[in-house]
Order: C-alpha cells, then structure tokens, then sequence
C-alpha cells in the first residue's frame, strides 16, 4: 500500500466515522424522553393552532429518516440550530466559547509534554535510582488524582490562603466596567483611506496589563490539567526511553564517545519520539471533553461549562451541537496521529 | 472436566511467592484491604448512618452548621488550633420536670418573683397535667391568685437554672423550646381547658380574668447581668391572652442571627442563667378573685457547639467523619463493580474479534472505535442525568462505555495466541471451537485480565467522584465526591479538614488499585512488558 492510498484510506474511514456518530448524536437524542417543542415554546402561552403551526414549522411531522438527512446535512453545513435557553444560535455561542478551551487545553498539554518528555528522559536515564521511583510514584499519584480536587486544593493554597491568584474569571473581573476599560494593547490606525498605510501602535502598559490580567487567571486550571496529563507522557517517555536507551546504537554511540546529552536527546529521544507525538495528538482530542471538570471548577467559559449547562437545563441543541464537535476532534486528533505515523513508520501502512 | 485443586493451590502457592516479593504490590493491596476494612466496620466505627445524621433523629443537625474538628480546640495556636470553638451544651438535665426535687438546691430550678407578692404566685411541679396529655412525667404550673381587690401591677415570674458555659467562643446554633398551657384570660370565652382530674381537654366556660401576661426566653451572663429577651420566633406566640391550651415556644439563633449575636449572648466563659420568663399584667380590677394558671413542660434549652468529633460536621450539621467512612462503600462498590462488568464485556468482546476473526472482528473493533471516538464525561453525565441518578446506573454505564481499551488488548492477544502450535495441535486433533476458547486461549489471557480488573478500578471511582462532583450523585449515598459537592456548594473552601480528607481517600484508594495492578502485571505476564 502506498502513502497516497493509505491516506486516502484514512480520510474515507474518518468520514464514515463521523457520519455514523452524527447518525448516533441523533439516535442518542431522539430516544432522549422530553419534548423538544415544550421546552422551546411554553404551551400555555401557545393555543392549539399556534403549537401545531410551531411543530409543522419545525418539522415535527416529518417521518424520522427525513429529518435525519436534514439534520447531516446541518450539521455538515456547520448549523446547529437555536439554544433553548438563551435562544441564540448554538454555533456562534460555540465559537464564543471554543477558543477559551482551545486555549486551557493548548497551553496544558503543550506544558504536559514539555514537562513529561523531560522528565521522563532524565528518569530513564537514571533508572532504577531514588529520582526514577520518587517520579514514577509521584506521577502515578498526581494522575489518580480527580482533576477537581487537584483544582480545589490550588484554588485553596495558592487562592485563598496565599491569595497570589484569582480563580474566578479567565480575566480580572473589573475589566469592562466603566472605569477599567478591557485592555488594548494593539491599536490599528489607518493614516490615509488608502487601507494600505497602517500603523500598528503597540502599548507597552496596555500589553503588560493584557498578559498580566489574563495569565494571572489562567495559570491555576493551565497548572491543574497539566498536572492532570504529565504523569501519562511522564510514564510513556520512561518506558520508551528505556527500550531505546537499551538498543546497539546507543551502545555504539557510547563507545565513539558521544556526549551523555548528545546520546540521550538526540540519539535516543529523537526515535522514540513516534509514540509520544502520536499520544500528545490524542490526548489532545480526549481532553478537550475531559475539561468540563477543570472548567467547572474554575468556571472557565469554555465548552465544559456551556455542555454542563446543557445537561443542567435540558438544553439539547448545545448538547448535541458539542458532542458532534468534541466527536470531530477526537476523530481529527485520530486520523492526524494515524497519518503522522503512517508517513514516519512505513509499516504502520500494511498493519 | 476435572479439576485438580492440589495443582491450582500449588499455582497460587507459586504466585503468592512471588507477588509477596513485590514492594509495590504488597504497599498497594494493603491499603485496598484497609479501605475494605474500613468498608466492612463502617458501622462500629460510627454511630452516625452514612448520612452523617443520627439514625434516631434524622435531618436534626449534630452541632451546629459547618462546625470544626473538635481537636482544633485543643491544638496550640500556632499551629492552626482555634480555642474559642465551643462544643455542645444540653442545658437542661431535665426538661420534663420528671423529679420531685425539681428546685434548687438540690434540684436545677430556681424561682424568682419581683415585686414580691407573697402568695398571690406559687410554682409547684404536679405528676399530671403536662404534655403530651396524659402522661404522667410531671410539669411546672405557675399559678397567679389573687384575692380581694388590690392590683399588682405588672408581676415577673423567673423559672431558670445556673449552669457554667465552659468554652470561652460562643456556641453556633442555640435551641429553646418549651410546651406552655395556659388557663384563664382576660375574656370570657368558651376555651378547651385541661381537666387534670380526668385527664383530658374539655370545653368549659372560662370566666372573665382580669390578668394577662406574656412569656419569653432570657439567658444572661450573671457577673454582667441585664439579660437577653430571646422572643419566641415568629411562628409561635409569646402573648399569653392569645393563647389557650397547650402551644409551643421556641427560639433558635445561630452565629450570624441579626438580632442577637450568639457572642452578644455567650461573650466568654463563665457562669450563666437561662430560663422562662413570665409576666404578668394585672392592671384592672374588674371582678374579684381573679386567676391565672401557666403550665410549662420540656423547657430545654442546647447549645449547638462549632466543633463537632474527629472532622466537624457540614453545612446540615452532619458528622464528616461518618460520611467519609462510609464513602468508602460507594467507591469500593461502584470501582469493583464497574471494573468487573468492563473487564467481563471487554473480555468476550476481545475474544469473539480475535477468535472468530473476519467480520466479527472488524464490526467489533469498529464498534470501540466509535465508542472511543465519543466525548466519554459528557456522554456518561447525559446518560446518567437520563437514566437516573443511581449508583447501580452508574455502574452498568461504566461497564458500556469502558470496555473498548481491554477488548483492543485481548483481541492483540488472542491473535498471536491463535497462531501458536499448540492451537494448531488441539485444532488437528479434533478440538472444537469453544473448547479451544475456553480450554486453550481464555486461560492465557487470564493473566491480562487479572491486571485490567485492578487497573480499570482507579477510572471508575474517579469518574464517580467527579460525577457526584458535579452534583449528579445518588441522593441517598454519601460518596466522597459528593461530600466535595456539598463543600463547594455552600462554598466552605477554606475549611481544609473538610477538603483534604475525601480527595486523599480517592488518591489513595486508587493509586493502591494501580500499584496492585502494576504488580500483577510484573508477576502475571513476565514477557508482555506492555506497561512502564
């Protein structure tokens, strides 16, 4: 099989995937009990006309295969439809709170591999010695943890007691108030109407009080996921560093003298790198719907709230419209580790 | 098929050996069989149910709301103690009246009248006459009579007894109750009086009084004096020409009441009074031999401390420590039981792809990939929310949608078993499909399965935590994710003895099923070297 087919491969099997968990998303939410038409419209406020006008609009008569095609192919067009809460479009109010998990659950895992990777090769190298066990027990403590608590204690030592950072808001909660505008710290100027003279003012105070607002707030929940996903990369690297550490050519390596650092980063690290990226990928995918805890904790504006919310109030549009998105990632971070292996490691292809 | 126990005793004997040598292992298993312990005596070591309430007065707090550890009342300061926590007082010895010797000295009681009027007051304890009717534990019965046609005046009459407050913070909640009766009014009026000598209420027509009164609650420090009225609350009257037969009085206050502070009342250790006080209005001279009679009974007065056994109590006044043992249970049941039901699904699910092969296989796997593919928390909050809060939910969901990583493991297995020679050599000799399943393949994964059943525990007492976190607990459970709940919910994050304790229970617990894990996997599968 060459590289082209098994792509291709890969792409077809992905969007069969993903159209067999839009069909499930629907089943899920068809058998659900609950009426969609009585949450949206209160039925005292609709006589009997109004309430049949209301599902006739709707589609409610339609026979079920019908109105699953248009739900794929919403979906597919990326329409979600209304929340039954706040009665706004569940795609922009998705996209409003996308990016701030994008940004916990970046920052995190970015730092969980740093951390991990390091550690976990400096621990294989020294095997079997006091650092090896202390880490190795840590971690495995550290990631039994429940997220929350990890989060409550930090809330509790560094919030309360220590009162070094709020845990309320991802940003100082003045911000937006009449006296403390939100800070800018890019202004854009045009100086001409020509739109091709601009002029970038960047505000050295402005920017100190953006980075400084923001990653005050951020750092609790960045530092509890983190903690909650190093011990994984932590443990993989170990494991993956020792079988490499072990191999002839490092032996040989040894022997012509190469440095320790040399052997280790560059010689070893560097193959055993597969199986870590292919893991950060799909830890990637899988946190992003494991962060309704994080977020809950610190209320995080991000997807976990806005899913816990929907599952509080019965709010299935959100539901669905974040099951399909968080199944899309995960299927993203799948096929994105699957061809990374793939194009690396040649025989992954006829496996 | 016969089954040779000296030869599976000597297995396990070899086994034991080894795993006995594991540090980690023996560590592991160690505190599980302690938590099991700690499961299994729960109620020995408790006298509270897994509430945290007491079995024989349910939702009556045990101290007051969200009281300390009392060992923080001992502790120095220095290192974090608190010495103005109080602990419970029960005032009253004896709230029913119920011995003779009632007055003091001797009894609890003492009795003052200002001005002095002589006969015209007398307090008595009668055996009848108290409540609830008709039994015969006694009660206190004040009666007024006056004689002629001279006025009194207002008439204040003390019941109450000195006790020693011995803690030097004020107590969190304070509790008064009593039962009152009153016979007589200022207003001629048909009322239900009590007929001591039969026992009963009847209707009787009661003549016109000239006395009125009312009643309060006061507690004072006796160096200071002045005393505090405690009003009766709202619901109940204090007014004594309001009522007639029997009704009750009560007062509560707790530390943040805003009329009267519980440090107002209680400003320091000391010797203190507390009692009934009743007054009497005799104003007009209408009709002669005028008369009143006020029955008392079950005047109790408790002080509800602010620290409370080995972890305080929570917001409903709950005992802790008595939800933590009994978290224990639920972490145990729910993580065992999920574990045996994903591992047992996983399990024929991973046999059937791997064995059968073909179709099976690639519907199957197909099938986890879809699963694996589905946002879990969300989908298991959803399903739970839908199903119900039950702990028995919860565990049959865990089975469903834990199962694919375990079934991927035995499916990779079973296909190197079935190529091994001696498969070949019972399939050559005539040994049907089942039987080599179960006779050949199944016991070579026993091994695998033995470290998923350890290894699969610590994800499913984590994700009932997090669930009861979350506030999606069984209602009649106490589990240590919902005690986190509670403490968030009434937002007592700085009480760290509250916070620390349920978290460490759940690291413990499960970072002993991963070390056991570990270690089965060290002894179990020597050569698979899949982990660390």
């Amino acid at each position: 099989m060459g590289l082209r087919t098994y792509i291709v491969k890969r792409l077809i099997y992905s969007f069969i995937l993903i159209l067999i968990v839009i069909v499930l998303n629907f089943t899920i939410f068809f058998a659900m009990p609950g009426d969609p038409y009585t949450l949206f419209a209160n039925p005292q406020r609709f006589t009997k006309e109004q309430e049949e006008q209301i599902k006739r609009f709707w589609g409610a008569y339609d026979p079920w295969h019908v109105k699953l095609l248009k739900y794929i192919s919403n979906l597919l067009r990326w329409e979600f439809g209304i929340s039954t809460r706040t009665r706004g479009s569940v795609g922009q109010e998705m996209m409003s709170r996308l990016p701030w998990t994008l940004y916990l659950v970046g920052c995190s895992t970015v730092l969980a591999v740093i951390v991990g990777v390091l550690l976990g090769v400096i621990v294989a190298h020294r095997r079997g010695g006091i650092f090896d066990t202390s880490n190795v027990v840590f971690s495995l403590i550290v990631s039994a943890l429940p997220t929350f608590w990890i989060g409550l204690m930090l809330i509790l030592v560094f919030s309360v007691n220590l009162k070094w950072f709020p845990h309320a808001l991802p940003y100082p909660q003045d911000w937006g108030s009449p006296t403390v505008p939100f800070p800018r710290p890019l202004t854009v100027n045009s100086i001409s109407e020509g739109a091709l003279s601009i002029v970038i003012n960047i505000d050295p105070g402005e920017t100190l009080r953006y980075i400084s607002g923001y990653l005050a707030h951020s750092i609790l929940p960045i530092v509890t996921l983190t903690l909650f996903q190093y011990g994984a990369f932590l443990l993989l690297t170990r494991a993956v560093m020792i079988e490499t550490l072990t191999e002839d050519y490092i032996t040989t390596a040894k022997a012509k003298g190469v440095g320790e650092r040399t052997i280790l980063f560059k010689h070893a690290l560097k193959n055993a790198s597969l199986p870590i990226i292919t893991q950060a990928a799909l830890y990637f995918g899988s946190i992003i719907g494991g962060a309704i805890i994080t977020e809950t904790v610190f209320s995080w504006p991000g997807m976990g709230t806005w899913i816990y919310d929907a599952i509080v109030t019965n709010n299935y549009p959100v539901l669905m419209a974040s099951f399909y998105v968080l199944a899309i990632t995960m299927i993203a971070a799948i096929l994105i580790a699957d061809l990374f292996y793939g194009i690396i490691d040649p025989r992954i292809r006829y496996g | 098929m016969k089954v040779d126990i000296k030869f599976i005793f000597r297995r396990f004997w070899n086994f034991l050996k080894i795993f006995l040598r594991n540090k980690r292992g023996i560590a592991g298993l160690g505190i599980i069989l302690f938590f099991v312990f700690i499961a299994l005596v729960g109620p020995f070591l408790t006298p509270y149910n897994q509430l945290g309430e007491d079995p024989n007065r349910p939702n009556m707090p045990l101290a007051s709301s969200e009281a300390a550890p009392s060992w923080l009342r001992i502790l120095p300061a220095g290192l974090g103690g608190q010495p103005t926590l109080s602990e419970n007082v029960y005032v009253v010895r004896d709230p029913t009246f119920s011995v003779s010797n009632w007055r003091w000295p001797g009894g609890e009681w003492n009795v003052s009248v200002s001005p002095d009027v002589g006969l015209a007051v007398d307090v008595r304890r009668e055996e009848q006459g108290g409540y609830p009717p008709g039994t015969g534990d006694g009660c206190l019965v004040v009666s007024f009579k006056r004689t002629g046609t001279q006025v009194y005046g207002n008439v204040s009459i003390r019941i109450y007894k000195e006790f020693d407050y011995p803690y030097a913070g004020p107590p969190g909640i304070g509790n008064m109750k009593a039962n009152v009766f009153v016979n007589g009014s200022v207003h001629k009026a048909i009322r239900r009086v009590w007929n001591v000598t039969k026992s009963d209420y009847e209707l009787r027509e009661v003549d016109v009084y000239d006395v009125d009164g009312s009643l309060w609650f006061f507690a004072e420090k006796i160096d200071v004096g002045g005393g505090f009225k405690l009003w009766p609350t709202a619901d109940y009257p204090s007014l004594l020409l309001n009522e007639s037969g029997f009704f009750v009085v009560k007062n509560e206050w707790d530390t943040a009441s805003p009329l009267i502070k519980a440090d107002t009342i209680f400003p320091s250790s000391g010797r203190y009074r507390f009692g009934v006080e009743i007054l009497l209005i005799d104003h007009y001279n209408v009709t002669e031999n005028a008369e009143l009679e006020v029955r008392l009974d079950n005047v109790d007065m408790t002080l509800l401390g602010t620290s409370w056994g080995l972890l305080g109590t929570d917001f409903f006044g709950r005992d802790l420590f008595a939800q933590l043992i009994y978290g224990a249970r639920v972490s145990l049941y729910v993580g065992l039981l999920s574990a045996v039901l994903s591992v047992v699904i996983g399990l024929v699910i991973g046999l059937a792809a791997g064995y059968l092969g073909r179709i099976a296989d690639e519907f199957l796997m197909r099938v986890s990939d879809i699963l694996l593919v589905l946002p879990g928390l969300p989908l298991l909050l959803v399903l739970f929310a839908v199903l119900g809060a039950s702990i028995e939910n919860l565990i049959i969901l865990n089975g469903f949608l834990g199962w694919m990583g375990f079934a991927k493991v035995v499916r990779s297995q079973v296909l190197s078993i079935r190529e091994r020679s001696f498969i070949e050599a019972a399939r050559a000799s005539g040994a049907g499909r089942s039987y080599i399943i179960f006779r050949h393949v199944l016991p070579n994964v026993m091994g695998l399965v033995y470290v998923s059943l350890a290894l699969s525990v610590p994800g499913a007492i984590v994700s009932e935590a997090a669930l009861s976190w979350l506030g999606f607990a069984d209602p009649r459970r106490m589990s240590w994710g919902r005690m986190l709940y509670e403490m968030q919910a009434h937002n007592a994050i700085t009480k760290w003895w509250w916070v620390i304790p349920p978290g460490l229970c759940i690291a413990a617990i499960s970072v002993a099923f991963i070390l056991l894990g570990y270690a089965l996997d060290d002894v179990l599968n020597p050569k698979l070297r899949v982990r660390r």
